[in-house]
C-alpha cells in the first residue's frame, strides 16, 4: 500500500517534471517520465494495486495536459496490462528486453492519443514530422526505463514491510553451515 | 463461488476502471462538460509553483547569461538602437502628419477607446507534456481575474485562449492546438478565412477560391468575427499556398507570428468575447475541452 502511493506520487511528480521541462525544451526531447513510472509500477506492484496507480498516474498528467480527462489514464491502464502480459512472455527486469519494450510503448503511447483522437475529433491529422518527434521521444525514453525499474526495486525494498518480513523468513530457512 | 471471484477480479477491475476512463473522456468531450472537477482544478493549483521551482532556476542562469553577453555587445547594440529610433522618430512624425492632415487621428483614437481592454502580464510557468495537444501554464489564475475563453497574446501576436483556471494558475489552448480554430484575414486583401492548428509549429488558413487573393508573405490577422479573439491581432505569414484545382476551399501554411518555443511572459486581455460570454453564461466555468475548434470561432 505504501510503495503504490509512494508510486503514484512519484507518477505525479514526474508528470510535473516533464511539463516543467516541455517548456525548456522542444517536445521531441522531453522523456515521457510518467509512462516510465507506470512501467515500473507493472513490475513493482501487485496488478491490482498496479492498475488503480497507472489510472491515478493518467488522470494526473489528464489534468494537468490539454487532454480529455480520461484519455491518459485509459491510455497508463491499458500501457500496465500491456507491461504484466509481455512480463509474463519476456524478462522485464533485465535491461535490453525493458529497453525494448519501453521504445515500443511509447509509439503505442502515441499512436493510440491520435487514435483517441481520431475517434473524439473525427480527424486528427500528423505530420510526418510529428512521428520523426515521437521516433525520438521514444529513443530518448526507453534507454531510461531500467533506470526506473531499478529505482522502483530499491523503493519497494525500502518501503514494502511486508516483502522485507518475507526475506528474513526466507533467510531464516537457509540451510546452517557446519 | 470465492474462487471463481477471485479469478475474476483483476479483469474485472481493469474493465470497470477502463470503463471509467471511457466514461469521463466521453463525459468532458460534451459541450456542455461545463466545470472541470474540483480534483483537477486541485492538481492544476498545484501544479503551477511545482512547475515554476523547476523552471526558475534554469531561467535564472540563461537570464544570467543572456545579460552578460547583452553587456558584452551594449555599445554596439546601443549605437544601432539610436540610429534606428532616430529613423524611426523621423518617420512617426511623417505619418502623423500624414494622418492628421487625413483627419484620421480623432477616429483611431476613438477605435483605441472601443477595443482597449486590460491587459494582465503573466508568467508561463509549464508547458503541455503530452505529445498531440498544445497548451501552457500559467501562473495567474481567477484570483487575478482570468476566466476562461480569455485570448492570451503577446507583443508578436495571437497565443491562444484561456481554457481552465485555478484561483492561482490557468491554462491556456494555444492557437497551434489540433482543436483550436481562428476567424482570420488576410491583412492586404482583406480575405477572411480560418486558421487551424495543425499540431505542429505550422497553422493552416483555410479560404474560400472564388476571388481571393492569397500570396506568400501576406500577414493573417485575427478578424474578430465569431466573437472570441478581438480584430486585428497578428496570427502569422503565409509561406505557401496550396492550389488544388479541384477544391472548393484552397489552403495556405502559415508560419505563426509568435515563437512558442521561446514564451516567457505572455498577456491574458481581461475581456470575454460575446461568443464566450454565451457559452459560459457569465459565469466562471473552464472551457469545455473537447470541440473548441467548433465553438472557437463560434462555428
Amino acid at each position: 500500500m505504501r510503495l503504490a502511493l509512494a508510486l503514484l506520487l512519484i507518477g505525479w511528480l514526474a508528470t510535473l517534471v516533464q511539463g516543467g521541462l516541455a517548456h525548456l525544451l522542444p517536445g521531441w526531447a522531453v522523456p515521457d517520465l510518467s509512462l516510465l513510472v507506470t512501467v515500473a509500477a507493472a513490475s513493482a506492484l501487485e496488478p491490482g494495486f498496479g492498475l488503480v496507480v497507472a489510472a491515478g498516474i493518467g488522470l494526473g498528467a489528464d489534468m494537468i495536459s490539454g487532454a480529455w480527462l480520461g484519455q491518459f489514464a485509459f491510455l497508463r491502464l491499458v500501457e500496465l496490462a500491456l507491461a504484466r502480459v509481455v512480463a509474463a512472455q519476456l524478462d522485464l527486469r533485465r535491461g535490453v528486453p525493458l529497453t525494448v519494450f519501453a521504445f515500443a510503448l511509447v509509439w503505442f503511447d502515441g499512436l493510440a492519443q491520435v487514435g483517441l483522437g481520431r475517434l473524439l475529433l473525427g480527424s486528427f491529422p500528423i505530420q510526418p514530422s510529428e512521428l520523426g518527434g515521437l521516433a525520438a521521444r521514444a529513443l530518448l525514453t526507453a534507454p531510461l526505463a531500467p533506470w526506473a525499474a531499478r529505482f522502483s526495486r530499491r523503493l519497494r525494498e525500502r518501503l514494502d514491510e511486508s516483502e522485507a518480513r518475507r526475506d528474513m523468513r526466507l533467510d531464516t530457512r537457509r540451510p546452517v553451515l557446519r | 463461488m470465492s474462487e471463481f471471484l477471485r479469478r475474476i477480479r483483476l479483469p474485472l477491475l481493469f474493465t470497470a476502471l477502463a470503463l471509467g476512463t471511457l466514461a469521463l473522456m466521453l463525459s468532458d468531450r460534451r459541450p456542455e462538460a461545463g466545470e472541470r472537477h474540483w480534483a483537477a482544478r486541485a492538481l492544476l493549483e498545484i501544479a503551477a509553483p511545482v512547475q515554476k521551482a523547476i523552471t526558475r532556476p534554469v531561467f535564472f542562469a540563461r537570464d544570467t547569461w543572456r545579460a552578460y553577453v547583452a553587456l558584452v555587445d551594449a555599445e554596439a547594440e546601443n549605437r544601432a538602437l539610436r540610429e534606428q529610433v532616430a529613423r524611426l522618430e523621423g518617420e512617426k512624425l511623417q505619418f502623423r502628419e500624414a494622418l492628421v492632415m487625413g483627419g484620421q487621428l480623432q477616429r483611431i483614437a476613438q477605435m483605441r477607446r472601443e477595443f482597449e481592454v486590460p491587459l494582465l502580464p503573466s508568467r508561463v510557468v509549464g508547458q503541455d507534456a503530452s505529445q498531440w495537444s498544445s497548451a501552457l501554464l500559467l501562473d495567474r489564475g481567477r484570483a487575478a481575474a482570468v476566466r476562461s475563453g480569455m485570448p492570451v497574446m503577446v507583443e508578436q501576436g495571437l497565443i491562444g485562449l484561456v481554457s481552465a483556471t485555478t484561483p492561482h494558475a490557468a491554462r491556456a489552448m494555444l492557437i497551434l492546438d489540433r482543436r483550436s480554430a481562428v476567424d482570420a484575414m488576410v491583412q492586404r486583401s482583406r480575405a477572411r478565412g480560418l486558421v487551424r492548428g495543425l499540431g505542429t509549429d505550422e497553422l493552416e488558413f483555410v479560404f474560400m477560391v472564388r476571388g481571393d487573393d492569397v500570396q506568400v508573405g501576406d500577414e493573417v490577422i485575427s478578424s474578430g468575427v465569431g466573437g472570441v479573439y478581438p480584430k486585428g491581432l497578428r496570427v502569422g505569414s503565409v509561406t505557401a499556398v496550396r492550389a488544388e484545382r479541384a477544391e472548393l476551399l484552397h489552403s495556405a501554411v502559415l508560419r505563426p507570428a509568435v515563437d512558442f518555443g521561446r514564451l516567457e511572459q505572455v498577456f491574458v486581455m481581461l475581456h470575454r468575447g460575446p461568443t464566450m460570454d454565451l457559452l459560459f453564461g457569465g459565469g466562471d466555468g473552464d472551457l469545455p475541452e473537447p470541440a473548441p475548434r467548433a465553438m472557437a470561432d463560434g462555428r
